[in-house]
């Protein structure tokens, strides 16, 4: 691989072959970009992916279709929950199980939980790829009272493992509803301080606005998802546009990127559709606790081994804090998925930084990368 | 003021007459005595850096801490105030690792012209009225001169340790340092104006002990050269938000990331020694350096007067300058903890498009100044009466916006959230 | 819009025989390789169809003699949703790449052709993606075998664990005899194995 950059590389013109990764501060996990560089200044970055290839639609071939709930918390370790939910619906699906509605509630409950969860690292680390370390810890902080939510409904911090073909693992437990709505009632404030303390900062903003810049028409051609497309205009969000468990049924707006502070479609823009989806998410949970009905919290009559027809196959995506994050599940009439396809949001969005840092500097693509908010693990699965 | 013609006392000085005078040597010992004087010197100077920038890398853990809702270094001695000790000890205990493909000579050598430059400096660091190792007639050109050895250091270690991202640092720090040494020299030619002088003890001499009576209060043109010096000084000590020589992020570590050990220690040093540096000549040439406010109309209502010598003046003197550079340090160290970095290109602009002109105006405006001065003095009175108001208002609301937000914060009250 | 409302908009244009709707299993349109380009270009740019989004981009090895590429789109105007399947032989698969329809199919291709060994003629820059570059052989293909040794890494836990048995003439550790006892139950499973369930 390395030899195609060099052989572009114009030596005349002082241009260096530059490896940022595997092992880089500001890749967000083991990430190899070859930069041609000239000076400072990037004429391509060319991103090599794999180094943390598992093998996980492999692995889904030999696993009979509840036991592979596990391994999918590792899709995304930031946001596990949308992986077990995008998995849990395309066999639901594939196998025409009902959910009851309870666990459609908490698993809207615990997405939405941990979308916030997640926006927080990805506006945090965006932030300290900045070099401002505080506002990131203030999120940390944030961050570990929703790890402790998620202790006391999940029994685990990271790798939730949650969502079950059919429901969901664990009820509320006593008094949960309370103690979230109370953080929520002190998280507002929250975003306002983190805002005042580096959203509006001058130096912040000029170091995001109007870089890396993708307009609607690109966004849509690469496949982005998830906040990246609907920061760069487009409306295209998952929850309402391919509807699935209760979401039809809450009230939310969309959040679109506004170019308020460059144009339309810049990292500043990445960075502030994330903050609006967190208010976006603590209005969905205030509206899920307020409805959420009793009842059973997995499906009554789900066989302990599943046997989707031959020759079935489904597609099923969830909007996950990262963007689309779908599973196509093909059986062949046995207990285990003959494939097992994962799309993640990751995946386009790194495919797209090609094509984005030409002429950028090595700070802005720094920036660039962290507001497409990409995990590793992801990408490679 | 010293009358002309007449240096103030120093140490070297006072360290030489006083071993003459005990031993009774004859003249010939001269050059031996003075080599001795000045390594005595250097050596409490020594023992200053160090003890100064040990604890103050736990001084900053523990801000940081506070300012991000963590503790901070707790373990090692009261209050973790010992684990400056332990993180010298192990970087001791390192090897020291050289890259096989390093140029080796040059490697070796940039810690050194590093921590030489900044140290260099402390010789005319006024620290009371004989605190000085010596008190040079040229002293703030000497400081902006001897600081200027640190670029060819760290450009030096980014280009031996040979690896592209150590000499992309090195790179960032030369262009930097001197695109900021400009509008530094220029906001510092600023009091030198208003005293008539250059030397650090004249120009503190020049000033009163009294906040109206600093050369910041001077006029409004000196209230701005103050914080174009400021700004200046942090992107020419690699502070954020002028930190993007060693961008952790971006670079890794930028020029010292080959550096183990001791080398790597050399550089830490030569940073919070750095610190020191820029805070105590803000403090000399703004802030009115070692003056403890009221003294003077004290002993002169008992009818004495204040010696130079006195032990105790001097120890007042070292208390006031400390408190007031510390000040000034814990500042810098909550603006590296609250603010982003600039990306290069913004750096220069900063430098070349606003500072540069800016304290042109600062020093034109401020010789303006004085000439108008001498033809109405009233303007001085004013001046210096506003300007203390705005400094003491700047401050005062500094502090309530701090209070406010932690009545937001809805946190605990209780004295330890300064540190 | 449905499936036939689809296919017959795109036969309308490219005559019969373009596209087949399959109804069962997965509803799609099944295209022919040879036709593959031209009727993505329609779907893309056909105005009320406008399948502007391509959302994933999946290979399937169906053995003995199969193999399909399927891709799923979505029009971001019309928010409808499309299954295409397209199928082709397993001795030499190969279908026309659209990376010039939609940009992002370029990595989803080159997944595609790492894992399973599909030819997408026309792509700008095939190679590997997830595998290292000097890997031999598609793992995600039915036929696919675990070679012995990967890199000089056992694949087999046998193999792996001799590869760490520590050499003949080390004093041996025996077992003491009742946690032997206890592991050689055959009914009792090992804890770890409940907390799976």
């Amino acid at each position: 691989m390395e030899r195609i950059v060099l052989r572009q590389l114009d030596r005349n013109q002082g241009e260096m072959l530059l490896n940022m990764g595997p092992h880089h501060p500001s890749t967000h996990g083991v990430i190899n970009f070859l930069l041609q560089a000239d000076g400072e200044i990037i004429k391509q970055a060319i991103p090599e992916v794999g180094y943390l290839h598992r093998g996980m639609e492999k692995i889904a071939e030999q696993t009979a279709y509840h036991g592979y709930m596990p391994y999918t918390d590792r899709v995304d370790y930031l946001a596990a929950i949308f992986a077990n939910h995008g998995y849990a619906l395309a066999v639901e699906r594939l196998a025409g199980i009902e959910v009851p509605p309870r666990a459609e509630y908490l698993r809207v409950i615990a997405s939405e939980l941990n979308r916030i969860a997640s926006h927080l690292i990805a506006v945090g680390s965006m932030v300290m790829d900045l070099g401002a370390f505080t506002p990131f810890l203030l999120g940390i902080r944030e961050r570990e009272k929703l790890n402790d939510f998620f202790e006391e409904l999940v029994g685990s911090r990271l790798t939730y493992n949650y969502v079950r073909i059919g429901g969901v693992a664990h009820d509320l437990t006593p008094g949960f509803a309370e103690r979230v709505l109370g953080f929520l009632d002190r998280f507002i404030p929250f975003l306002e301080e983190y805002d005042r303390l580096i959203s509006y900062n001058e130096i912040f903003v000029g170091r995001l606005a109007n870089i890396g810049v993708i307009d609607a028409g690109e966004a849509t051609a690469w496949g982005l998802s998830g906040p990246n497309i609907r920061s760069s205009g487009v409306s295209w969000d998952l929850r309402r546009d391919d509807p699935y468990s209760v979401y039809p049924d809450l009230e939310f707006d969309v959040v679109v990127g506004k170019g308020w502070r460059g144009v339309l479609g810049d990292c500043y823009d990445r960075y502030y559709a994330r903050i609006d989806e967190m208010r976006q998410s603590v209005r969905i949970l205030r509206q899920a606790f307020a409805r959420i009905p009793e009842g059973d919290i997995v499906a009554p009559k789900v066989p302990r081994k599943l046997k989707p027809p031959a020759g079935a196959s489904c597609y099923a995506a969830v909007e996950s804090a990262r963007g689309e994050l779908g599973y196509w599940v093909a059986s062949d009439g046995t207990d285990r998925p003959t494939r097992l396809k994962i799309r993640t949001g990751s995946f386009t969005a790194m495919e797209i930084i090609k094509t984005k840092s030409r002429g950028l500097m090595i700070a802005d693509l720094v920036a660039l990368i962290s507001s497409l908010d990409v995990v590793a693990p992801e990408i490679d699965r | 003021m010293m009358p002309e013609g007449m240096t103030s006392p120093d140490l070297v000085g006072l360290i030489e007459r006083w071993v003459v005078s005990t031993l009774g040597l004859s003249g010939n010992w001269a050059p031996v005595v003075l080599l001795g004087a000045a390594g005595a010197v250097a050596a409490i100077m020594l023992t200053f850096v160090a003890v100064f920038a040990g604890p103050v890398t736990w001084v900053e853990r523990r801000v940081a801490g506070r300012l991000q809702s963590r503790i901070g270094p707790n373990r090692v001695g009261p209050q973790g105030i010992l684990q400056w000790l332990a993180d010298g000890i192990k970087n001791l205990l390192k090897e020291d690792l050289i890259p096989e493909a390093a140029d080796s000579l040059l490697f070796r050598l940039a810690p050194y012209l590093v921590f030489g430059g900044m140290f260099g400096a402390f010789v005319v660091l006024p620290f009371s009225a004989v605190g000085i190792a010596a008190d040079l007639d040229i002293g703030i050109v000497y400081v902006l001169a001897i600081t200027s050895i640190v670029v060819v250091g760290l450009i030096m270690s980014g280009w031996a340790s040979n690896n592209k991202w150590s000499l992309l640092g090195g790179m960032r720090a030369a262009a930097q340092i001197v695109s900021y040494e400009v509008p530094t020299a220029l906001a510092l030619l600023v009091p030198v104006i208003i005293s008539g002088s250059l030397s650090t003890q004249g120009i503190i001499r020049a000033q009163g002990a009294w906040p109206w009576e600093w050369n910041i209060a001077h006029s409004p043109l000196a209230f701005a050269a103050f914080f174009l010096y400021f700004v200046g000084a942090l992107a020419e000590g690699n502070r954020t938000p002028f930190d993007i020589p060693e961008a952790e992020s971006e670079l890794v570590s930028g020029y010292n990331t080959e550096y183990s050990g001791f080398r790597f220690l050399a550089f830490a040093f030569a940073e919070w020694a750095n610190l020191w540096i820029m805070s105590a000549v803000a403090t000399t040439l703004f802030l009115g350096g070692w003056h403890v406010p009221g003294l003077e109309e004290i002993v002169g209502a008992m009818g004495a007067k204040v010696a130079d010598t006195s032990v105790l003046y001097n120890l007042a003197g070292l208390v006031v300058f400390t408190a007031k550079s510390s000040l000034l340090v814990l500042m810098v160290i909550q603006v590296r903890w609250t603010l982003p970095r600039l990306r290069v290109d913004q750096l220069m602009s900063v430098s070349w498009k606003y500072l540069v002109p800016l304290s042109f105006v600062a020093l034109v405006g401020t010789a303006a100044w004085m000439l108008a001065v001498v033809e109405v003095p009233a303007l001085d009175v004013v001046a210096r009466g506003l300007t203390f108001v705005a400094f003491a208002f700047l401050t005062v609301s500094g502090f309530l916006r701090a209070r406010q937000n932690r009545i937001l914060a809805s946190e605990k009250r209780d004295w330890k959230w300064f540190i | 819009m449905t499936l036939d409302e689809i296919a017959a908009n795109v036969t309308g244009s490219l005559g019969e025989g373009a596209v087949t709707v399959k109804s069962d299993g997965e509803p799609c349109l099944v295209v022919e390789p040879a036709m593959a380009l031209a009727v993505m270009r329609e779907l893309r740019d056909r105005p009320g169809l406008e399948f502007g989004y391509l959302r994933c981009l999946s290979g399937q090895d169906l053995p003995p003699d199969r193999m399909a590429v399927v891709y799923h789109l979505s029009s971001i105007s019309s928010r409808g949703k499309l299954t295409v399947r397209i199928e082709v032989s397993r001795e030499r698969p190969a279908v026309p790449s659209v990376v010039g329809i939609w940009p992002t199919a370029d990595w989803y291709e080159r997944e595609a052709y790492d894992l399973l060994g599909i030819d997408f003629p026309g792509h700008p820059d095939l190679r590997r993606i997830m595998l290292p570059d000097d890997w031999e052989g598609h793992p995600l293909r039915k036929d696919w075998k675990d070679p012995p040794e990967i890199y000089g890494i056992p694949t087999t836990r046998k193999a792996a664990l001799d590869a760490v048995r520590p050499p003949e003439g080390l004093p041996k550790v025996e077992p003491k005899k009742e946690a032997g006892a206890g592991a050689a139950a055959p009914d009792e499973k090992p804890p770890a194995a409940q907390e799976q369930e």
